[in-house]
């Protein structure tokens, strides 16, 4: 059973995504904001990050560009929400190395999809 | 409030006809953009107004549809046959509910279907397929973005027949994956039959400048292999371009023995589609029945005060007068028709019904049909129409299910794919004529004549015309249904078709030819409910006798022996006759003159005599069928409302006579 890191700051939304994981077999983990995930990257096995952009504390992109300096979860995969997508995000997103965007609203079916294909 | 929901209800009904017309041609042609937004229209309209009228229930199926929509408007997802199965279903639960009579069960599945994956599974896409040629090329960092890009290249193995060339000379992909960084080039040349839209969700965590699609089934083999050698290094040996050669042609010869003739049958059925009815935008206007009716009511009543007014005024002798009432008489005639014509509504209203069955039917039964129509412009009194639709739709079904064989079984037979079925109706005469015909494999005498036997209905050794073979099927007791479904409930079959058209002073016929098809004519008389009667009286009841099968009336003296006799033999012509004397079989209390009315019919070549009390005279009315109540009285054949508010019964006189047989039969001993 994989593990997925969900980390967002809206309550509700990270749960919808939450229970939309373990509907579908998944583990799941929750942080409220960037620095919160970070804290989870300890050594345990997490086999994906769904990461918001806009977070206190850290965003996504700078969430996953931490994440990475760790040899463990180098090529991680990595699904970030967005609501716009300006030029300056796109940047420091694609420095960040992201696996796929996915702009918000999104639909919950679409979204798994994504994540059983970017856990292949 | 009330009538503001009625008139939600007649709204959104004929909503939901425009949604399943577009549905039906989205079918044929699913990148339409118009007709996508047509039904969008109409789904979006649907489900505002039904919140507003507190049908809730409406509201919830149709939001998640809207949905769907506005992803397929919006490109995000295209017209599957899932998609439109779909919509045909919450139409359909919709209608119900507007009726009143939806399932719960059903509507309870319905939603669930709706939230469930289901409606976004793009599988079984119209319009799909075909070859592809995909140039992939990920960036050197592709795993530091967490990917693994052979996971694209596995899943393009699963999803149908490819050949992958790399294009670059290769490090092995092991030694790329150990050192994070990805050199290789690949072209795979793939045949799908799903949309190419399934090709692209495999790229989906590429960017742009990492893979190219090519469509390649209309290509001449050099440009795509030209392709291939600008991405690949060192450049295409002969023996690497021959290879692409094979396996392109390999793949044509299949996929042209298929998709070509496809395509030709595609617009074979395109070309075939319906309408050749003269589709000028027509100006209707939606009345309700019951007005008409009153309407036909005060034409009756009117006929009848001008059938005074001439009377009279034979007898006043007025030149002047005269001439007024024979202008009189001819406006009332042409009102009395236009009156009539009124409740004429062209066959093309079950036009959408015939689409719907025909579909829904081919679906479940993997037949393929083609459905054609030809003068659906024919008009039809309403009240025929409603009668005649379940004995069509019963015809229609039956065509589908025996006639029309399945794909392969009419591939074997060297017939098109698609069976055919026509619905053409015309004029003749003083009749309308529909006829359904079908390419199927024609009815089958000899089984025909076996279950007849095993029915009981024929005996082993009786021995029978083709045409009397054929027309067994329309025996009581020759089709048994053993559950209703959808489309025949219990108790149609061709048994009660045909009862049915006779009610409706109609008739049918079948022609068949084994192997070839069957075609069964209906014939249904053009002026159904407005008839020549004449109207007398026996008692206070009022009754009707057409016109046309009457004889002769004189009144005489009857011996008196006879006075109380309900029925015995008379002499007429030569001829022993049976005569009823109506005002004792109906037990009313008559005068008890010595004179009586006698009316000679004529039916079928029998002579039957009545006896009535009283002839009241000659007229035009509109006859309705009788009521379930008074069915048993099969000597009834229909009943009108007369202008004084009064009922009247128009008499079958050969089902009088059959119903008191026995007692002309017993008083045949008395001769006369």
């Amino acid at each position: 059973m994989k593990t997925i890191l969900i980390a967002a700051d809206f309550q509700t939304s990270r749960k919808v995504i939450v229970n939309a994981l373990e509907r579908n077999g998944y583990k799941t983990l929750e942080a409220a904001d960037g620095s919160e995930a970070l804290d989870y990257f300890d050594g345990r096995t997490i086999d994906l990050l769904v990461t918001d952009f806009n977070m206190p504390n850290m965003n996504g992109a700078q969430l996953v560009t931490e994440v990475r300096k760790k040899r463990q979860y180098q090529y991680i995969p990595v699904l970030l929400l967005s609501t716009e997508v300006n030029q300056n995000k796109k940047e420091q997103a694609n420095e960040a190395k992201i696996t796929a965007w996915i702009p918000k609203p999104f639909d919950i079916q679409q979204f798994i999809k994504l994540v059983e294909k970017s856990l292949k | 409030m009330d009538e503001f929901v009625q008139e939600f209800r007649a709204e959104a009904s004929s909503i939901i006809n425009q949604i399943q017309e577009s549905l039906l041609l989205l079918e044929q042609d699913s990148k339409s953009k118009e007709l996508v937004e047509e039904i969008f229209r109409g789904i979006h309209t649907l489900k505002g107004s039904s919140r507003m009228f507190g049908f809730e229930k409406i509201e919830l199926i149709t939001h998640e549809l809207e949905n769907t929509y506005e992803l397929v408007r919006s490109g995000e997802m295209v017209i599957t046959s899932n998609i439109i199965q779909l919509s045909f279903e919450v139409v359909d639960m919709a209608a119900h509910i507007l009726k009143g009579d939806y399932d719960k069960k059903s509507f309870q599945d319905l939603t669930k279907k709706l939230g469930s994956d289901e409606v976004f599974v793009q599988d079984n896409p119209i319009d799909s397929g075909g070859i592809f040629q995909v140039i992939y090329y990920p960036k050197a960092n592709v795993y530091e973005r967490g990917i693994n890009p052979m996971a694209a290249i596995d899943e393009l193995k699963e999803m149908g027949d490819c050949k992958i060339f790399p294009l670059k000379e290769e490090i092995p992909v092991e030694e790329q994956e150990a050192s994070k960084k990805f050199e290789s080039v690949f072209e795979i040349l793939i045949e799908i039959n799903k949309d190419v839209q399934e090709l692209k969700d495999v790229f989906i965590f590429m960017e742009d400048e990492e893979f190219e699609i090519h469509k390649i089934d209309d290509d001449n083999t050099d440009v795509f292999i030209k392709r291939a050698n600008k991405h690949a290094l060192p450049k295409l040996t002969k023996k690497q371009i021959a290879d692409r050669h094979e396996w392109f042609n390999a793949q044509f010869k299949g996929v042209a023995s298929e998709g070509v003739i496809e395509k030709k049958d595609k617009n074979k059925v395109l070309d075939k589609k319906p309408n050749t009815t003269t589709g000028s935008p027509l100006n209707y206007l939606n009345v309700k029945l019951d007005r008409l009716d009153e309407m036909m009511k005060l034409v009756s009543e009117l006929v009848t005060i001008k059938a005074e007014i001439t009377y009279r005024s034979h007898v006043i002798k007025d030149a002047g007068l005269a001439d007024i009432v024979e202008r009189l008489d001819k406006v009332t005639a042409r009102f009395r028709d236009n009156a009539f014509s009124m409740r004429l509504v062209p066959l093309q209203i079950l036009s959408l019904k015939f689409q719907r069955m025909v579909r829904d039917l081919g679906d479940n039964m993997d037949k393929k049909v083609t459905l054609l129509t030809e003068g659906l412009d024919t008009e039809i009194d309403k009240t025929i129409i409603n009668e005649i639709e379940a004995p069509l739709m019963h015809i229609i079904r039956n065509a589908i299910d025996h006639g029309i064989e399945t794909t392969s079984e009419r591939k074997q037979l060297g017939k098109e794919e698609a069976g055919l079925l026509k619905i053409v109706a015309f004029y003749a005469g003083a009749n309308v004529f529909i006829q359904i015909q079908d390419d199927g494999r024609g009815l089958n005498l000899q089984k025909i004549k076996e279950k007849a036997i095993n029915r009981g209905i024929i005996g082993k050794n009786q021995k029978l015309t083709d045409g009397e073979i054929i027309n067994l099927i329309f025996e009581p007791g020759f089709s048994t249904h053993e559950r209703a479904t959808e489309y025949s409930g219990r108790g149609v079959g061709m048994d009660v078709v045909k009862q049915k058209l006779k009610e409706l002073r109609g008739s049918i016929e079948i022609t068949t030819e084994e192997g070839l098809g069957t075609a069964f004519t209906l014939r249904l008389p053009l002026s159904l409910s407005i008839l020549n009667v004449l109207h007398v009286k026996v008692g206070d009841i009022n009754y009707l006798l057409t016109h046309n099968e009457i004889e002769r009336c004189y009144s005489e003296r009857l011996d008196k022996e006879f006075i109380q006799k309900r029925g015995y033999n008379m002499k007429y012509n030569g001829e022993l006759i049976p005569h009823l004397a109506l005002n004792k079989i109906f037990g009313e209390k008559s005068k008890v003159d010595e004179e009586k009315i006698i009316i000679i019919i004529n039916k079928n070549d029998q002579n039957i005599s009545l006896e009535v009390d009283e002839i009241i005279g000659e007229e035009q009315l509109v006859i309705k069928p009788v009521d379930e109540a008074l069915k048993r009285l099969d000597y009834l054949s229909g009943v009108s409302v007369l202008g004084n508010g009064e009922l009247a019964f128009l008499l079958d006189s050969i089902k009088l006579k059959e119903s008191f047989a026995k007692e002309i039969n017993e008083e045949k001993n008395f001769g006369r």
